[in-house]
């Protein structure tokens, strides 16, 4: 629980693109901190990219706060990506919650969800 | 809960554990199926599920311990070992005790259910796999869950209160159970889900469709979810009963599913169908097909459909459940039934109408036909008797330090229902006696050149109107040699009397007679051989013992396949009838006054050069009228002796309904009961083995 981070870092020649780093658990007891994260880096980017390699347990908080950051980015105009999303870890918990489907929520009109497809 | 539940999860429940020992045994021997692992696995989860939903919560709470063990079993954490069954055994009989408990309100016993649980919780591993998390999730559903018949597909709408983290649930665990449940599907709904900056990031806002296909029932899904009962909304809906045929194709369209969901209403289903054309009114608005082709192209389609749903309907009734004493009541009125069809055939044939006649003859043959219908709803296969005894078998060669193997022939064989339930006490009897008299200890057995494990077999198997059962050990043998010298002991037979290798081996059925060196807990203590003798012969059953030193013993029990009704010989002595079993009657022979008065007083006859002693039962029966000049000796077998028993005339054949004697009369010894005769009349039925059994006792004390 302790080596829980979350790093905010600017690509070279990006200015307008924030990547946030998560490692560590992605779970219930951090939700809070990763949800004002997320909310600090959308306020001063266009482009959001949140990497989700190093996160070594999800749970459906922490799966939940995807969603909404997804949610948040389309209804705002902005780009949401998430990458890191090979791990085994990230499989698991999709597939154990449920998530993976054929076709996006009613607002994923870009068809960016990262559920569809994809995990299976 | 009404009692009726209560008692449809104990029925439930009985079979359950029946099955669940079976399993186990089976587990025993092949230590890693897991198949069967699977079946123990879900047979204590249904007991569990059940016993909550009926307030049996001493038994889901007890259940839930040996259950947590199995699923580390059967998730491959722990293996099985004979320290395990033992235990599940043993628990399993807990769980047994606390149903039978729950009738007398009998006291369970806890320390005995703490140490069980104790011994289970010392197998799980150090660490705890049952910890709920995200990390580990079984890919795809269980090998145990192929698809059988009694899986039933569920809807279940699962939405948990948005607090659900802060109470400690964590959803997907549960979803993790279901998933053990069957073949399932997990969507999860996220559309719930708000915007970043409206999340409250402790809140859970999905909710779950889950398709389930299971065949452990609806109790078992809702048990899933019982922690979380008040904290969520839970839907569970049978979309689909398991019948085979509709899963080919034809599932609910569409739109149907989001209605039954409600995430459609309805009206505006049928505001978004009226904007679509059916493909029929399509097809012929282009002119491709004749309307009238369409038209019978529909035809097929609904009678396919209606085909189906009767094929379906009829599916879902194949089997009911009654409790036997409605079939009890049934057999009891075919009896009468019987009886009174008798009567009828005696009237007609002596009014000679022949409508009259034709009628009877009809009713005569329905009658046969329902009689023998009524009285095989009633017979079952003797197997689940035989898998109790090798649970008998296992545990009592654990305690008396033997290796045992029990071998069994003829499971299916199919016996009346009460003959099995009466079966069981002396046949559990006989095994003992094959266990602790018969095999030797495997030392012994070594020293004599046999293998060290020995073998009980038993058989079933029809023979006429009876089945043979015969329970065979390949142990020491009967000792002669210790029977005859305890039977003199005993006073049973004088020392220099000659008996036959089948007299002396029948002396062990004497009362009060055992040649064991020490009693042990199994047997020894003289009482049994001869229980189990009388036991079988109210039964109308005949035993047979046949050993050869040093190779083995084999004992042979004979039982008529049903109590209800039996063929019988119907004799007359004076102006009373009385029947005899016509299983035990070899023939029929004449006695004159001038044999009586050649044997000088003695009741023996000549027949076809051979001795045959008889009993008059005209003199035992003290009837006054004067004997015919000619009598009829009725010669039987019992316990292959030939007796014959003296009656003035053998009337015939008959169709016996037996009746039992009231309670006034039931220590009557040489009657079995009675029947009602065409007339009205009433005849008794004789108990041959007991009506020789008391002359012989009478003789030997004169």
């Amino acid at each position: 629980m302790a080596d829980f981070t979350i790093k905010r870092s600017k690509p070279k020649g990006a200015s307008k693109t924030r990547v946030l780093s998560v490692s560590g658990e992605m779970t219930i007891q951090h939700a809070n901190e990763i949800k004002s994260a997320l909310l600090a880096a959308f306020a001063e980017a266009e482009h959001l990219s949140l990497d989700l390699g190093k996160v070594t347990e999800f749970d459906l908080a922490g799966m939940q706060l995807i969603c909404s950051a997804h949610r948040a980015a389309y209804t705002t105009k902005k780009e949401f990506t998430v990458t890191g999303t090979g791990s085994e870890v990230f499989k698991a918990a999709a597939l154990a919650a449920g998530l993976p489907r054929h076709i996006g929520c009613a607002e994923d009109v870009n068809k960016t969800c990262i559920w569809v497809g994809g995990v299976e | 809960m009404s009692d009726q539940h209560r008692q449809a999860f104990k029925e439930e429940a009985y079979e359950l554990l029946a099955e669940l020992e079976t399993s186990l045994l089976e587990l025993e021997e092949a230590p890693d199926d897991m198949e069967v692992i699977g079946r123990v696995f879900r047979a204590m989860h249904t007991i569990k599920g059940s016993g909550a939903m009926f307030g049996f919560d001493d038994i889901a709470a007890f259940t839930h311990e040996v259950e947590t063990v199995f699923d580390q079993v059967r998730n491959g954490k722990i293996a099985v070992t004979k320290n395990l069954i033992n235990l599940t055994l043993a628990a399993r009989d807990r769980i047994k005790a606390m149903l039978d408990a729950s009738d007398g309100g009998g006291v369970a016993d806890e320390a005995y259910d703490a140490e069980i649980i104790a011994g289970l919780k010392k197998l799980l591993p150090e660490t705890d796999g049952g910890k709920s998390g995200t990390a580990s999730v079984p890919e795809s559903p269980l090998p145990a869950t192929d698809l059988s018949q009694d899986d039933v597909t569920y809807r279940i709408r699962f939405t948990p209160v948005s607090d659900i983290f802060l109470n400690g649930t964590n959803p997907v665990s549960l979803l993790n159970e279901l998933r053990q449940l069957g073949n399932c599907r997990i969507v999860a709904q996220t559309c719930a889900i708000p915007k970043l900056a409206d999340l409250e990031p402790e809140s859970c806002y999905v909710y779950w469709d889950i398709i389930l296909t299971t065949s452990v029932g609806k109790n078992a899904i809702m048990d899933v979810f019982i922690f979380v009962e008040d904290d969520c909304d839970l839907k569970i809906d049978v979309i689909d009963d398991g019948g085979r045929l509709d899963t080919e194709a034809n599932y609910k369209k569409l739109g149907e599913i989001l209605v039954e969901r409600g995430d459609l209403t309805s009206s505006s289903m049928g505001a978004i169908l009226s904007q679509q054309k059916r493909f029929g009114e399509i097809a012929i608005e282009s002119g491709l097909v004749e309307p009238d082709k369409v038209q019978s192209a529909l035809v097929e389609q609904q009678h396919v459909k209606e085909i189906r749903q009767e094929r379906q309907t009829q599916d879902s009734v194949s089997s009911i459940r009654v409790p036997s004493d409605k079939l009890d009541i049934l057999v009891n009125l075919v009896g009468e039934l019987v009886t009174v069809q008798a009567r009828l055939s005696e009237t007609s044939a002596g009014r000679k109408d022949p409508e009259l006649l034709s009628i009877a003859e009809e009713v005569e043959r329905l009658t046969t036909e329902l009689r023998d219908n009524a009285l095989n709803i009633r017979m079952l296969p003797i197997g689940t008797t035989f898998s109790k005894f090798k649970r008998l078998v296992r545990d009592l060669s654990l305690e008396l330090g033997k290796e045992i193997e029990m071998t069994t022939d003829g499971a299916e064989t199919e016996l009346d229902k009460t003959v099995i339930e009466r079966l069981n006490d002396p046949l559990v009897h006989l095994i003992r006696n094959s266990i602790d008299h018969g095999i030797e200890s495997p030392d012994v057995r070594e020293s004599t050149g046999k293998p060290r494990q020995g073998t009980v077999h038993l058989s079933a198997v029809h023979s006429g109107d009876s089945v043979l059962i015969t329970i065979n050990d390949d142990g020491a043998g009967l000792n002669k040699e210790a029977i005859r010298a305890k039977a003199v002991e005993k006073g049973l037979v004088t020392a220099t009397a000659e008996l036959s290798e089948k007299e002396i081996f029948s002396l062990i059925f004497a009362p009060g007679f055992s040649t064991a060196q020490k009693v042990t807990s199994v047997s020894g203590r003289g009482v049994g051989m001869d229980v189990v003798k009388q036991a079988i012969e109210l039964l109308r059953g005949s035993i047979n013992i046949n050993s050869q030193p040093g190779v083995g013993t084999t004992i042979t029990v004979r039982i008529p396949l049903t109590l209800a009704i039996i063929e019988s010989l119907l004799v007359k002595i004076g102006s009373d009838c009385f029947v005899m079993p016509l299983s035990l009657v070899e023939e029929c022979v004449e006695l004159t006054n001038a044999d009586v008065q050649k044997a000088h007083g003695r009741h023996i006859a000549n027949v076809r050069g051979q001795i045959v002693p008889y009993i008059p039962l005209r003199e035992r029966f003290r009837i006054k009228e004067n004997a015919p000049s000619i009598e009829q000796i009725v010669i039987t077998q019992v316990n292959n002796q030939r007796v014959g028993f003296v009656v003035d005339h053998v009337i015939g054949e008959h169709q016996t309904v037996i009746k039992s004697l009231g309670r006034a009369y039931r220590d009557v010894k040489g009657l079995s009961g009675a029947t009602i005769l065409g007339d009205g009349s009433v005849a008794l039925i004789l108990d041959i083995p007991q009506l020789l059994h008391s002359v012989e006792m009478e003789e030997r004390a004169a």
